[in-house]
């Protein structure tokens, strides 16, 4: 199993559920964060000087999937993610070491 | 930048100087007393009025801040700051002038600059100055309603200019025209109590001229919430109050015209709302804050330019019609149009006077307007002339408006770019974030 954390632009967070949704990955947890990359935020020029942002808004998606899923899950993510600019984000795969529904597994595989 | 800072010192040298100069000129005038038992109802009344009229400013910045994005509240109220500094200036310097200073088709005259020869004491009713007063609020709340549509782009800066050219060659115009006896009053019968067509229609269209100069805002920004729902209702709040002044007002007394004014406007606000409610809740199944507080607004435009001339039962219908059209007018603006609209200022103001106006022809009743009658009083002139006024102020105000942003965008950045509007224009352009 493993936990795949995307940070991503936020106005592309609905194209990134829908092509989940596609390859049948429902399940998430969505965060609103701020952060930085490599660009170390963006400058602005104004009329007394430069200004710096360095805390832009992210939105962080995290899904757990069984390791057969993960590759197809990592492509629907990046496709639908891109921009080619900078600020596309970044996409994480951990390892999990357990994984524990809070409710009782159904008796009946019926999920 | 060098340049530019001197071209503001200049200007700002220039301003103080004629202040200055017309002030010394016209201490003879203004030394005469004038000697009369003063309508002291009415003076009070119009006083508190244009302070009504007044909250109705920072209303708006409320209103239209809350239902943008936190990053763009500061930003909100900002502008709405300049609109109040810009505006006062340019009426009291040349805008009163221009609007109410003479008998011209297109403009008044230079004469009454700086309020020169303009007398705080009235010989009945209410002074020269008062007026000038009200009527100064007036231009400030017209400006301040335009912000709303190009909000979350136009650059601060572009803004303030714009602000000030609009007030003297649109607002100013518009005033003259309806009401300071300009060529709609010599060669149309037109009507207009309390600015359907100079507030509301001229401050609509010059939003759809922005936005649509401007430009659409990039997708995030444009489908995000209102986040402040709370201070939304603060603004609506403040704008419903400070209407009652606002239409109570206009009549120019305290009198039996301000009492039936003040209650036709609470009347078609109540009905807009509802009206907006039952649509809302029929085609998209719930009803929220935002729309009730739409739909009041909308109740309210649409009865200004008729609150003097109508009774209660027309004043219901007026506001409920304004209610549903003006419902319907946001949800064709917001997924049919080209322009980005930011917070339906058209769809509520524009629409809202528009029917205003057209209704105002249909319900004016000869009882309150004297001669004038509307259309189901089998009278046509009236009719036909608000519908020539209502054209000829979409036409005028959108071209100007236009031309206005135009040549700007030729001297200056008028639009933030796509990056600066999603870190939000309180953080790139003031340096203040609204919340913690």
């Amino acid at each position: 199993m493993k936990l795949i954390t995307a940070v991503i632009r936020p106005e592309m967070l609905q194209f990134v559920k829908d092509a989940l949704k596609e390859i049948g990955v429902n399940g998430m947890t969505i965060t609103h964060v701020y952060g930085r990359g490599s660009q170390a935020g963006l400058r602005f020029t104004t009329r007394a000087g430069e200004i710096i942002i360095d805390e832009l808004e992210k939105t962080k998606v995290e899904i757990v999937l069984e390791d057969e899923m993960v590759d197809k899950a990592v492509d629907a993510i990046v496709k639908s993610a891109q921009t080619g600019k900078p600020g596309d984000g970044r996409l994480i795969v951990t390892p999990v070491e357990r994984f524990i529904r809070i409710r009782p597994e159904p008796s009946e595989s019926t999920e | 930048m060098g340049t530019k800072n001197y071209i503001c010192l200049a200007i700002m040298a220039a301003i103080v100087l004629a202040a200055v100069t017309l002030t010394f000129c016209s201490q003879s005038l203004s030394a005469e007393t004038v000697e009369t038992t003063e309508d002291t109802g009415s003076i009070s009344w119009i006083l508190v009025s244009s302070i009504l009229v007044f909250t109705m400013v920072p209303g708006i910045a409320f209103f239209y801040g809350g239902m943008l994005r936190k990053q763009s509240m500061s930003s909100m109220i900002t502008q709405c700051l300049i609109a109040m500094g810009v505006m006062t200036i340019s009426w009291i310097a040349v805008g009163y002038s221009l609007a109410f200073g003479g008998d011209g088709a297109i403009v008044g005259s230079l004469d009454y600059l700086f309020m020169t020869g303009v007398t705080e004491n009235a010989a009945s009713g209410i002074s020269d100055m008062e007026f000038a007063l009200f009527q100064m609020m007036f231009a400030m709340i017209s400006a301040a309603i335009v912000l709303g549509a190009c909000a979350e782009r136009i650059r601060y800066t572009a803004v303030v200019w714009f602000l000030a050219i609009w007030s003297v060659v649109v607002y100013a115009p518009m005033a003259h025209w309806v009401w300071g006896g300009g060529w709609f009053d010599q060669y149309l019968v037109v009507l207009d109590f309390a600015g359907g067509t100079v507030v509301h229609i001229c401050a609509g269209i010059t939003g759809i001229a922005l936005a649509l100069f401007l430009g659409k805002r990039s997708e995030r920004v444009r489908n995000s919430r209102a986040h402040n729902i709370p201070l939304a209702f603060l603004g609506c709040a403040l704008l419903w109050i400070g209407w009652l002044g606002f239409n109570g007002g206009s009549g120019l007394a305290a009198d039996g015209l301000a009492v039936r004014s003040i209650v036709v406007s609470m009347m078609a606000a109540a009905c807009g709302m509802m009206a907006w409610a039952v649509v809302q809740y029929m085609v998209v199944g719930r009803v929220g804050v935002l729309g009730m507080i739409a739909g009041s607004i909308a109740g309210l435009v649409g009865i200004t330019p008729a609150a003097g001339y109508v009774g209660i039962p027309e004043s219901m219908v007026i506001g409920a019609v304004a209610g549903v059209l003006c419902f319907y007018a946001v949800r064709m603006t917001k997924s049919r149009m080209r322009f980005d609209d930011a917070l339906d200022v058209f769809a509520v103001h524009g629409v809202g006077g528009i029917w205003g106006a057209i209704a105002t022809g249909i319900f004016a009743a000869p009882e309150y307007t004297g001669e004038v009658a509307g259309l189901i009083y089998g009278s046509t002139d009236l009719f036909i002339g608000q519908i020539i006024a209502v054209i000829v102020t979409l036409i005028y105000c959108f071209s100007v408006s236009y031309a206005i942003i135009w040549v700007l965008s030729k001297l200056m950045r008028v639009c933030v770019t796509p990056e600066e509007e999603l870190v939000g224009q309180d953080l790139i352009e003031h340096g203040e974030h609204a919340y913690m």
